[in-house]
């Protein structure tokens, strides 16, 4: 992948964000790997050397990245920082980065720093709640220790201490609880996803079409209705039904406006390959 | 007849190959562990109740052959029939990992360890000592009696080629892309050729990097099938 720096920032900050912190050391497929759609994974490799992205974009992500290294060295009794866990599936090696395990009577903790937006702690959570369960997995299958919880550690960058939003967080970093699955659930959702990626591996090398990417894998937005009114810029509201968005603008003497659902993943490109997906750009060249 | 005894016998008539490894039959292996010691005996260790040690969710098995008095212990994973680890193995791969490894253990006492030493037969009676330095290069960093033997046995079978498909060389990736393209002609559904390619997939990647042509030799086989495969499934398409 091809690093670009367009707003020409000074070359030490480009080499310290260009760095490459993260590692998923002998495995073929990291947790996040794992979870991620099998489409872009491949598509990513593919054309690996005709991605580009500016250093700017970097940016997010590699404060993260500096923080959790900052934590890696911080060694308190009664807790492992940092231990990347390896496991053997049908001799496909998967591996999993804890960030913290917390030793206590009744088993390990498993607390995974994540460093978002406010926004991200009120949407649901999904992947969190499957990332630390693969996690747990790991340990009680390879370390053979029982897990007693599982926790994210959420430091909130965007923190306002004056937000009136339903379900804001309460301070800058905060505790989330996540449900824990069983170990068959787990290792069933496990051996799915890899039998997922190996076979758009196969399909790759055979040349076929790779499994197009689920509206869920494309962060799809519902579609909405906007009910407006001549003379006035912005929605007197918006619904998710077209029925009740109707029957206010009846009302309010207005017209309806249908905003259609995109799918940001790939409007955004954050998959970083949109530009050479067949499925994206064949929906854009499609005229409504 | 004596433990030295067993190094003298030779086994070549009751051997066979399968994927470059010679396997001695277990059956006739304790007739004649009977033969040398009536009292012979051997052992399964358990763990929880397992007749195997949960190794990372694969399983590894010990067993213990006393023949004289002397007991020696050795263990196995229990494999498939690419000497891979099995995840979560069953009842009948379990009992051949065990036979398999008391067969092993009997070698531990002589009897057909020359194979296992990459030897084609076994050794003549002035070679046959027990402490064998000259033959046993390792033999030099383990010191106990039973130590030695066992781990010069791990050391050797390490360095003896491997099944085809980790072997580098031009010759045994050869083999390799030869066999895939050979046993394709057992795949009769889209399903089973899918299946085979998966199953080979770390040998294929592998022979991707080293063998570029040979790999594209053996991906060309499987599409065109695969296709031919596709058209028989699916006529109306």
């Amino acid at each position: 992948m091809k690093i670009t720096n367009k707003q020409g920032l000074p070359a030490p900050l480009v080499a310290l964000l260009a760095r490459d912190f993260y590692t998923k050391g002998a495995s073929q497929y990291s947790v996040t790997e794992l979870m991620s759609p099998p489409k872009i994974r491949r598509m990513r490799e593919q054309y690996d050397d005709e991605m580009e992205i500016d250093v700017t974009k970097l940016i997010a992500s590699q404060l993260g990245t500096f923080m959790h290294a900052k934590l890696e060295g911080k060694t308190v009794e009664g807790y492992t920082n940092e231990e990347r866990i390896f496991h053997s599936i049908d001799g496909i090696t998967i591996s999993g980065a804890v960030d913290l395990q917390e030793h206590t009577d009744d088993g390990i903790v498993i607390i995974d720093y994540k460093f978002v937006k406010a926004w991200s702690v009120m949407q649901s959570k999904d992947d969190w709640v499957t990332q630390l369960n693969i996690y747990k997995w790991l340990v009680e299958t390879v370390k053979k220790q029982k897990v007693c919880g599982l926790k994210i550690c959420a430091i909130i960058k965007d923190y306002t201490a004056h937000s009136t939003q339903e379900n804001y967080p309460e301070a800058e970093a905060v505790m989330i609880d996540i449900p824990m699955w069983d170990s068959v659930t787990t290792e069933t959702y496990v051996r799915k996803r890899l039998d997922m990626h190996r076979a758009a591996k196969q399909a790759q090398e055979f040349g076929e079409d790779l499994q197009a990417c689920t509206d869920e894998e494309r962060w799809m937005s519902e579609t909405i209705y906007a009910v407006k009114r001549e003379g006035r810029k912005t929605a007197i509201r918006v619904f998710k039904s077209i029925e009740e968005a109707n029957e206010l603008a009846e009302k309010e003497k207005g017209y309806v406006e249908e905003r259609k659902g995109e799918p940001k993943r790939c409007t955004g490109d954050f998959c970083g390959v949109s530009k050479w997906c067949k499925q994206y750009q064949g929906e854009l060249n499609v005229t409504p | 007849m004596s433990p030295h005894d067993l190094l003298k016998i030779n086994v070549n008539d009751h051997t066979e190959k399968k994927n470059g490894l010679t396997y001695l039959s277990w059956a006739w292996a304790w007739q004649e562990a009977l033969k040398a010691d009536a009292t012979a005996t051997f052992d399964v260790q358990t763990f929880e109740g397992k007749p195997y040690m949960d190794v990372n969710g694969t399983g590894m098995v010990w067993v213990t052959v006393t023949l004289f008095g002397q007991p020696r212990t050795c263990m196995l994973p229990v494999m498939d029939y690419k000497n891979k680890p099995i995840l979560n193995p069953d009842a009948f791969a379990v009992n051949t990992a065990i036979m398999r490894c008391m067969t092993k253990a009997l070698a531990l006492h002589g009897l057909g360890i020359y194979i296992y030493a990459g030897d084609d037969l076994p050794q003549e009676d002035s070679k046959a000592a027990p402490s064998t330095e000259a033959t046993a290069p390792m033999g030099e960093l383990y010191k106990k009696e039973d130590g030695p033997k066992y781990e010069k046995i791990i050391a050797k079978t390490k360095a003896k080629p491997q099944p085809v498909e980790w072997d580098n060389s031009d010759a045994s990736r050869k083999l390799f892309a030869e066999g895939m393209i050979e046993w394709t002609s057992h795949c009769t559904t889209v399903a089973g050729l899918n299946s085979y390619w998966k199953s080979n997939e770390l040998q294929l990647d592998s022979l991707k990097q080293t063998h570029p042509p040979l790999y594209e030799e053996v991906l060309n086989c499987f599409k065109s099938l695969k296709l031919k495969l596709n058209q028989t499934e699916k006529p109306n398409e």
